[in-house]
């Protein structure tokens, strides 16, 4: 009850508050694909990267274009190849396998990839710091002026993917 | 029983370790990745330098490279808050906050967790540390004590050494130097990898040097001068993966150096040679139970010394074992375990009579506290248990029976204490507070030489068993703040320490007092004579923009020593430490890197201070050592990219400097090339 409430909480602030994320950079992205490889299971490889924007929503319309600057047709971040493609809100459920990218200003809607990423096991990433503190994507990026990843646990434990002892030392885990 | 004992300890490892399918613990990916220096030496566990709870400097590897230097002390000068004494070529004295002498035995050094302190006078021999320039990844330099992490002697600060992983590193170096004065020397690292399971880390390395230079006293002393010191050592060090999450490290050493020695606190010259080998090996798991590290070494050291009290040799042997976990609990809460047991044994007949050792049974705990985001809490305890051992009877007139030294024993906490504040991005507080804890060494405790007059024995200067240890609190406040416009970094520092029961080793042969029973005798022997205070404090900025870089820094300490013993020029001792720091220091440098050139300037100016020292007929004297500039400039430039040509010039400002009451150092132009592949 009371972590709904706290869910809930965090959600209208989310969706009132001055947005939490910056403008999302290449560095982001790359910093992005090498937390990949501190999972207990790295990923390599080409991996498939899902950008779940709201074309009605004027920030995340706004992100997924920039990512789509980023990404091209495909970026090298660390021992990862992004395979991009941009998924609208409205149709996540189409979304298999690989990587999320959630971009932000979503607000409440968060809530349903968050429901998509548990049901399918998915890695979740964004740089909207409120969507990892609801809950709704496990890891949240941040690549300026320091390199700082801050993973919502419960969401993580929820999902199944863990991090090597050294790493989860140094992140902030909420 | 031991290996029975081990082999049951790595199987229960393994068992719990099976199911845990995460990586091993890679520093240089977690630098990498931040960005940023990580270390494990402030808490035992993974930090960005800059999150630690500690005063903390790192040395990486382009700054050594760049300083030029051919060794680690020298590299170490151009740091903030270090004092760092020339007694010979080959034997410098570094001290954290001042409270340098001859000997130091404030200063806990490493490498790589391995303890190179040597636990006989309690000192560390720079010249006999068997690692190359080239295969070290950063110098550590902790500032303040840390006894709750590393345990005894880590009183006025750590450093510890980090090579290159040779599982996850590729280091492969040839470097050859030649300079004025005869200097000779190079190395040379390989790293060979084995699928990606196994890496093995190979190093090569040496110098021989001349030096003519004699200190300002009669040429009797010229007796125990070694004109030509040399080094070399030869390192091995292995990484294999046993299983997803499970590393073993193998490492050996042997060094082997000689040179002309000031002998801690006696104040006399002697010409030494140190043989010394080790064996590490150790065991890394990550697993469901958290990041288990155990850990096992043997150092020995053989020492000879020709001097003016006669010749000597020192045998110093010891094992230590360690195993700690360390493991998060919740988001918030960090918390690592940790056992250990060390046996250590000296001999020496000359000296000792025979061999003395102690077993040391620790037990310590960290707790970090994220309690916000900006805000984290550390506490560190440790207890350490001291149980002194002695078999070989004790000279005739020794005040202390073999029952008294098998009945000694010591058992001190320490703690270490740290609120870390990220009030912005730019701007940390750190708020620290600790209580560090110095050994006596084994000499202090078991020092046996007898006193004589002409042919007639009237005493003996004693080790003392019931010496306590010295403990050092520390308090400190530090702000450090970020300037991105500047693309620099001020850090700023003020504490206060105060040091008790302060170690007066016998072999100092002072004081001399006079024991009338069973029979009136004389004797000289190890106490603890009073405190210590000091207070001070460094301000410095360093930062790097557009191939430049630059970095300034003053320090300032004020020391108040409430000894037993007074001291003062007309009868100088070495312990007296309000005369024997130098109150101001500053130090300040740049460089430029442009295509295939890099320049760097490195200078260090000091106040004056006294140090002493004993001449060839056992007298003891002062010596101010006037306040000194001094200045290195190397230029390095690329034929390719894998091979550097460079020039140093060291110490461009005078042809000779005395830098304490030991030998002058001298200006010196070095050449070197390296090729990497």
């Amino acid at each position: 009850m009371i972590k709904r409430l706290v869910i809930g909480l965090a959600a209208i602030a989310a969706a009132s508050c001055v947005p939490a994320w910056a403008d999302v950079t290449q560095t982001d992205v790359e910093v992005g694909g090498r937390v990949l490889g501190f999972l207990s299971t790295p990923l390599t490889g080409d991996t498939k990267l899902s950008v779940v924007y709201a074309p009605g929503n004027a920030a995340s319309a706004a992100e997924q274009k920039a990512l789509a600057g980023i990404l091209g047709s495909g970026l090298k971040a660390g021992n990862v190849t992004f395979q991009p493609s941009a998924v609208e809100l409205d149709k996540i459920d189409g979304v298999t396998g690989g990587v999320v990218f959630l971009t932000g200003g979503l607000g409440a809607d968060g809530a349903k990839v968050a429901a998509m990423l548990k049901a399918k096991k998915l890695i979740c990433m964004t740089t909207d710091l409120a969507a990892v503190q609801a809950g709704y994507c496990a890891i949240h990026l941040k690549s300026a002026p320091k390199v700082q990843i801050t993973v919502n646990k419960a969401l993580a434990d929820q999902i199944g993917i863990s991090f090597g002892a050294a790493f989860k030392l140094m992140i902030t885990e909420i | 029983m031991r290996i029975r004992v081990a082999l049951l300890s790595t199987a229960a490892v393994l068992a719990v370790a099976s199911g845990a399918q995460a990586q091993s613990v890679n520093y240089g990916q977690l630098e990498q990745f931040f960005g940023e220096p990580v270390t494990t030496s402030a808490i035992g566990s993974p930090q960005k330098a800059a999150d630690a709870p500690a005063n903390m400097e790192i040395i990486n590897a382009d700054e050594i490279r760049r300083s030029g230097a051919t060794n680690i002390p020298d590299i170490l000068s151009f740091v903030s808050g270090l004092d760092v004494r020339h007694y010979s070529n080959g034997q410098t004295d570094v001290s954290v906050r001042g409270y340098d002498q001859p000997g130091s035995p404030r200063l806990l050094v490493m490498v790589n967790g391995r303890q190179v302190y040597s636990d006989d006078f309690g000192y560390t021999a720079w010249d006999s540390i068997p690692v190359q320039l080239d295969e070290i990844r950063q110098i550590e330099v902790i500032k303040g004590p840390n006894s709750a992490l590393f345990g005894f002697n880590a009183v006025g600060g750590v450093i510890n050494i980090i090579t290159y992983d040779p599982l996850n590193d590729s280091v492969n170096s040839v470097t050859a130097r030649g300079g004025t004065d005869g200097y000779g020397g190079g190395s040379a690292v390989g790293t060979f990898h084995w699928n990606d399971q196994a890496g093995l880390r190979l190093s090569v390395g040496g110098y021989r040097d001349s030096e003519t230079s004699q200190r300002n006293q009669p040429a009797t002393d010229a007796a125990y001068y070694d004109g030509t010191p040399y080094s070399r050592s030869f390192a091995a060090d292995g990484r294999l993966q046993v299983a997803p999450g499970i590393l073993a490290t193998l490492e050996g050493t042997s060094s082997q150096s000689e040179h002309t020695m000031m002998l801690p606190t006696s104040g006399q010259l002697a010409e030494v040679i140190y043989r010394n080998n080790s064996l590490k090996a150790g065991l890394a798991a990550d697993t469901s139970l958290g990041l288990i590290n155990v850990l096992a070494y043997r150092n020995d050291q053989h020492f000879d010394a020709a001097s003016p009290v006669g010749d000597f040799y020192l045998d110093n042997v010891s094992y230590v074992a360690q195993a700690n976990d360390l493991f998060k609990v919740g988001t918030d809460n960090t918390f690592r375990i940790g056992a250990e047991y060390r046996n250590n044994s000296l001999t020496s007949q000359a000296i000792m009579d025979g061999t003395t050792g102690y077993q040391v049974y620790s037990g310590s705990a960290m707790w970090n506290w994220q309690i916000s985001p900006a805000v984290a809490l550390t506490n560190s305890l440790r207890l350490d248990h001291l149980t002194l051992s002695r078999t070989d009877p004790v000279q005739s007139l020794s005040p202390y029976s073999v029952a008294q030294y098998n009945s000694a024993s010591l058992t001190e906490p320490s703690f270490n204490s740290g609120l870390v504040y990220k009030a912005t991005d730019d701007d940390t507080i750190r708020l620290l507070a600790s209580r560090g804890v110095q050994a006596p060494s084994l000499l202090d405790f078991a020092f046996q030489l007898p006193i004589y007059a002409g042919p007639y024995k009237i005493g003996d200067s004693a080790g003392n068993p019931d010496t306590n240890a010295a403990t050092v609190t520390n308090f400190e406040a530090d702000y450090d703040r970020a300037i991105p416009s500047l693309h620099s970094t001020i850090r700023t520092a003020a504490y206060y320490q105060r040091t008790q029961d302060v170690i007066n080793p016998a072999f100092n042969g002072e004081p001399i007092y006079l024991r009338l029973t069973p029979l009136p005798y004389v004797v000289t022997e190890t106490q603890n004579i009073g405190s210590s205070k000091a207070a001070g404090g460094e301000i410095g900025i360093k930062g790097e923009n557009a191939g430049w870089r630059w970095h300034a820094s003053y320090s300032l300490i004020k020391i108040s020593d409430s000894l037993s013993l007074n001291y003062s020029p007309a009868t100088p001792y070495p312990v007296g430490f309000s005369h024997g720091t130098p109150e101001h220091s500053i130090v300040a440098g740049f460089g430029y890197t442009t295509g295939k050139w890099e320049m760097d300037l490195d200078s260090r100016w000091q106040s004056s201070f006294t140090d002493y020292a004993t001449n060839a007929q056992g007298v003891l004297y002062a010596q101010k050592i006037d306040n000194y500039l001094t200045g290195n400039v190397r230029v390095g430039y690329n034929i390719i990219d894998a091979i550097q040509l460079a020039v140093t010039a060291e110490q461009l400002t005078q042809a000779s400097i005395v830098e304490s009451a030991g030998l002058p150092s001298d200006r010196r132009v070095l050449f070197s090339i390296t090729a990497k592949y």
